[in-house]
């Protein structure tokens, strides 16, 4: 018999941004692809709490007018509710506290996101990336097959946006770096259960994943121990057995997160 | 006192001074409120988009008007329905001189604020001071907006009211049994004849509290007690069964349930109806989900020509930010 794999899936904010297009009309194949993911991992899902937050502060605290604030506050709110609904009652989700996770020692996933928000990440991941995404662009404008004005419009966008993020990069920005140190301390602590950060984010998806399999925790945590005042003795045997084999970020089209039977 | 904006929906409203919707709209703005009215409940779903009210106060009979919305199969219940599902936190008063069995509990089961009578034989209370009286009430409430991620543990136990005179051949307490077996397998069921023992021992470990009685024919001596259980909630929800046709029927019955629709049970079962037992498994799954302090509803389909969608692209753009706009091209190229 296949033995059940024990494991949690982590959404980062921009899961909970694509669902809320459902309250726009215009449910695309994408959102009804993860309400199937939220509904088939149902009681799997994890929603750390700066997940809600962040996502709760772009809901609610910026774009509004200031003459109708409180219709535009209502039907956000009529919105946020129904995905409220789809995360916490039909996913059964838990609540992530990163404030409560515990410290590797005297590492919090504070500590740990200073150190990872500033990691210089090496010139081939940076070639690789500049590499693939000038091919995506070189695609993009070789397409010549007749397109409707609409689509051309689209196209000639799409080709600006990759050209201004060829020049104005982003790896792990934002909240970022604090939502992958809260998982990646999870992940240590939870070795039987394999954990997936679920996101929308290339640029996050690619940045973290490469950060899990070149960046050593286990040197990082040391590190951070060892210029802490509470650097005890056996610290480092508490953290010499730490991998990160059991934590992978992973888009929603991915087969490791394809919804079970 | 804060100022509220008041929709106020009648289909009589604009025929004579002696409607008590009229009444109630000067009574209210003499209160310093901004009131609003429509004659017909199209009017009202079509503004839930671009207005925004504090209180929609609704007529439950609206057949005097035509209206694109067909009086014949809706009624202001109905348009309280679709606001409640389409918003947990809006505040819905039901004002009217009619209604019927179905009215009264689906009043109860989408946890409208209230449901006043506006007179007659029925009632003595004048209704437009009744009415008056809660929304003076309402304005003074802070509503919650708190939509809490944790969820509520509860030990595997129900307290079962059960009362002598309820109907055993509508539901009996092995039938409740047998639908607490198959929802929570191995509950521990502690059964109670008596309103004191339930005050006395409800806490917040029930799962939930189900109470079963032919009619509560004594609320008026016993609304002190009911009300004190129901404030309980939501640790545990409680689900009240009981039997419009008792006694001299619903008519004769619409004050005791009237009286129980405005104490908010979590739901109100009505015995008296054929699927009575199925009813109540599915309030029983509904209480056991945790819904933070608001029953949260699935979106309303119906009449969505009516009131659109809550959100534009121009907001989902503004939510996202330019920066975490993905592209669906790219993922086409790359595929």
């Amino acid at each position: 018999m296949k033995k059940q794999v024990d494991y949690k899936i982590i959404l980062d904010t921009n899961i909970l941004y694509e669902l809320t297009r459902r309250y726009t009309g215009f449910a695309d194949g994408k959102v009804i692809h993860i309400e199937r993911i939220l509904r088939n991992h149902c009681a799997n899902i994890l929603v750390p709490d700066l997940v809600w937050a962040e996502f709760s502060a772009a809901f609610f605290q910026k774009g509004f007018p200031y003459e109708d604030y409180a219709k535009w506050y209502d039907n956000r709110l009529t919105a946020f509710i129904q995905v409220y609904r789809t995360i916490n009652i039909d996913a059964k989700a838990e609540y992530l506290r990163i404030a409560n996770l515990n410290s590797i020692k005297s590492v919090d996933y504070l500590e740990l996101a200073r150190e990872i928000a500033a990691i210089k990440f090496s010139e081939d991941y940076i070639k690789k990336e500049n590499a693939r995404m000038l091919n995506i662009i070189k695609e993009a404008q070789d397409r010549t097959e007749p397109k409707s004005a609409q689509e051309e419009k689209q196209r000639c966008e799409f080709i600006e946006r990759q050209e201004h993020q060829l020049r104005k990069g982003k790896l792990l920005d934002g909240m970022d770096a604090q939502i992958f140190s809260a998982a990646v301390l999870y992940a240590l602590q939870n070795r039987e259960r394999n954990v997936y950060i679920l996101t929308l984010d290339k640029f996050f998806k690619s940045a973290a994943s490469h950060v899990c399999s070149h960046i050593c925790f286990y040197d990082k945590i040391c590190s951070l121990l060892s210029s802490s005042n509470n650097n005890e003795a056996g610290d480092k045997e508490a953290v010499d057995s730490l991998s990160l084999s059991n934590l992978r970020i992973v888009n929603i089209w991915d087969s490791l997160i394809s919804p079970v039977a | 006192m804060k100022p509220l904006r008041i929709l106020i929906m009648d289909d009589e409203i604009y025929r004579g001074d002696n409607n008590p919707s009229i009444q109630a709209e000067e009574r209210l703005t003499e209160m310093g409120h901004l009131v609003e009215t429509t004659e017909k409940m199209s009017d009202v779903l079509s503004s839930i988009k671009n207005r925004y009210y504090d209180i929609y106060i609704l007529d439950v009979d609206m057949s005097f008007v035509d209206d694109e919305i067909d009086s014949s199969k809706n009624s202001g219940t109905t348009i309280g329905k679709v606001l409640r599902e389409r918003n947990s936190f809006y505040n819905i008063i039901i004002f009217s001189a009619r209604g019927r069995v179905w009215d009264w509990f689906s009043a109860a089961n989408h946890h409208f604020q209230g449901y006043i009578y506006k007179g007659g034989s029925y009632n003595e209370d004048d209704g437009v001071e009744k009415l008056a009286e809660h929304i003076k009430e309402l304005s003074e409430v802070k509503i919650d907006y708190t939509l809490s991620m944790d969820k509520y543990h509860y030990e595997n136990k129900v307290l079962i009211y059960y009362h002598p005179d309820t109907p055993v051949e509508k539901i009996s307490l092995d039938n409740i049994r047998n639908i607490l077996d198959e929802l929570l397998p191995g509950a521990e069921v502690e059964v109670r004849t008596k309103l004191a023992e339930v005050k006395e021992r409800i806490n917040s470990n029930y799962a939930l509290v189900l109470m079963f009685h032919s009619m509560f024919q004594d609320i008026t001596k016993t609304t002190e007690d009911i009300k004190e259980i129901f404030s309980n909630q939501p640790f545990p929800h409680i689900i009240v069964g009981i039997d419009s046709s008792s006694g001299w029927g619903e008519e004769a019955n619409r004050n005791t349930i009237l009286n129980l629709v405005n104490a908010h049970p979590f739901k109100m079962l009505d015995l008296n109806q054929p699927a009575a037992e199925n009813e109540l498994r599915q309030m029983i799954v509904a209480a056991l989900k945790w819904y933070g302090k608001h029953e949260i509803f699935e979106y309303p389909n119906e009449f969505q020509n009516f009131y659109g969608y809550p959100l534009t692209d121009d907001d989902l753009e503004a939510i996202k930010g330019a920066e975490d706009y993905y592209d669906d091209i790219e993922e086409d190229i790359e595929d």
